[in-house]
């Protein structure tokens, strides 16, 4: 299935509203499993969202500039005795994204506005 | 388990990554190997947890073959190969059935007692591998004839003797696969030797 220009995918609507949720909580940032995590308990799924799933659609989203990333500092994950963890963050256009898709479809605009009252 | 399941992970991902450039193969490989820590870290290394990292790795599978055929600029190459034969289509649905199998069997069997995991690992790892071996070898076949039939052979033998309680099925489509695949890969080396080396 060909992507449309500008389409934002299911799992990139998830990430994008997981991170956010994650912000509200006062995470700016986050690496690829905590998303995974949050979004498993939002939607109170029973799996993880797969590898390649969701580091496919970190990767695109990054490349479409809905998120940024950063890697961490070596000696900060040597010093907690763990791998290097990639920090996302969600950018201005993956917030307008987000609020885009958020925003209700015109058409039901407008039977508000013809319904009668 | 936990190793194993660790073990498995990594050497899929030294395997789909291998040949790409630097930046993607090393970023990949370094968010995946953290995503592990961080999975063993928080839940523990037992039995429930290495069995979710397998089913993390094969439920994405899929989508770590688009990506790498997205570093390699062959996504589109592949998907005309499997449009325009129908014998690609005969062996994408062959394997994705077996894919699509191996997987609900292997979520079906996890935690379940009486199956065990050396059941799912059968089901799902085995006949998982099997597929991808088909499917690679279909598709080098027409670049390496000989190797490519033997993958496509091997891959499609494996899966008729997993699930072998279906062989009324498995068995005549694998045999239409396997010929049809040896009648493709002769005609490919023909058209090579006919253009002589390179």
């Amino acid at each position: 299935m060909r992507r449309k220009q500008d389409a934002v995918l299911p799992i990139e609507l998830s990430i994008l509203e997981a991170a956010i949720e994650l912000l509200r909580r006062g995470t700016g940032e986050f690496y690829g499993f905590l998303i995974a995590k949050e979004m498993r308990d939002r939607d109170a799924a029973r799996l993880l969202t797969s590898h390649g799933t969701l580091y496919k659609a970190l990767d695109r989203m990054e490349k479409a500039g809905l998120l940024t990333s950063r890697w961490e500092d070596p000696m900060v994950a040597a010093n907690e005795g763990r791998p290097r963890r990639r920090w996302y963050r969600v950018t201005a256009a993956g917030e307008a994204a987000l609020a885009k898709e958020r925003a209700p479809a015109p058409s039901t605009r407008l039977e508000g506005t013809l319904a009668p009252s | 388990m936990m190793a194993f399941a660790v073990g498995l992970t990594r050497s899929w991902v030294l395997a789909y990554t291998a040949g790409l450039a630097s930046d993607a193969r090393d970023e990949r490989r370094a968010e995946i190997e953290s995503d592990l820590w961080e999975h063993g870290a928080l839940n523990g290394s037992n039995g429930t947890t290495a069995m979710e990292v397998v089913v993390r790795l094969l439920f994405g599978v899929p989508a770590d073959l688009t990506w790498r055929m997205q570093q390699t600029g062959r996504k589109g190459a592949m998907v005309a190969t499997l449009r325009n034969n129908w014998l690609g289509l005969l062996v994408a649905g062959f394997a994705g059935a077996a894919i699509v199998f191996g997987t609900a069997i292997f979520v079906k069997f996890v935690g379940d007692d009486t199956k065990g995991t050396l059941g799912a690992l059968i089901y799902g790892v085995g006949g998982f591998a099997a597929a991808l071996v088909m499917l690679i070898g279909f598709y080098v076949s027409e670049r390496e004839p000989m190797r490519g039939v033997v993958m496509l052979a091997v891959g499609t033998l494996a899966i008729t003797a997993i699930y072998f309680w279906m062989f009324f099925i498995y068995v005549p489509v694998a045999l239409v696969v396997i010929a049809f695949g040896i009648l493709r890969a002769r005609k490919f080396a023909r058209g090579r030797d006919r253009l002589g080396p390179a």
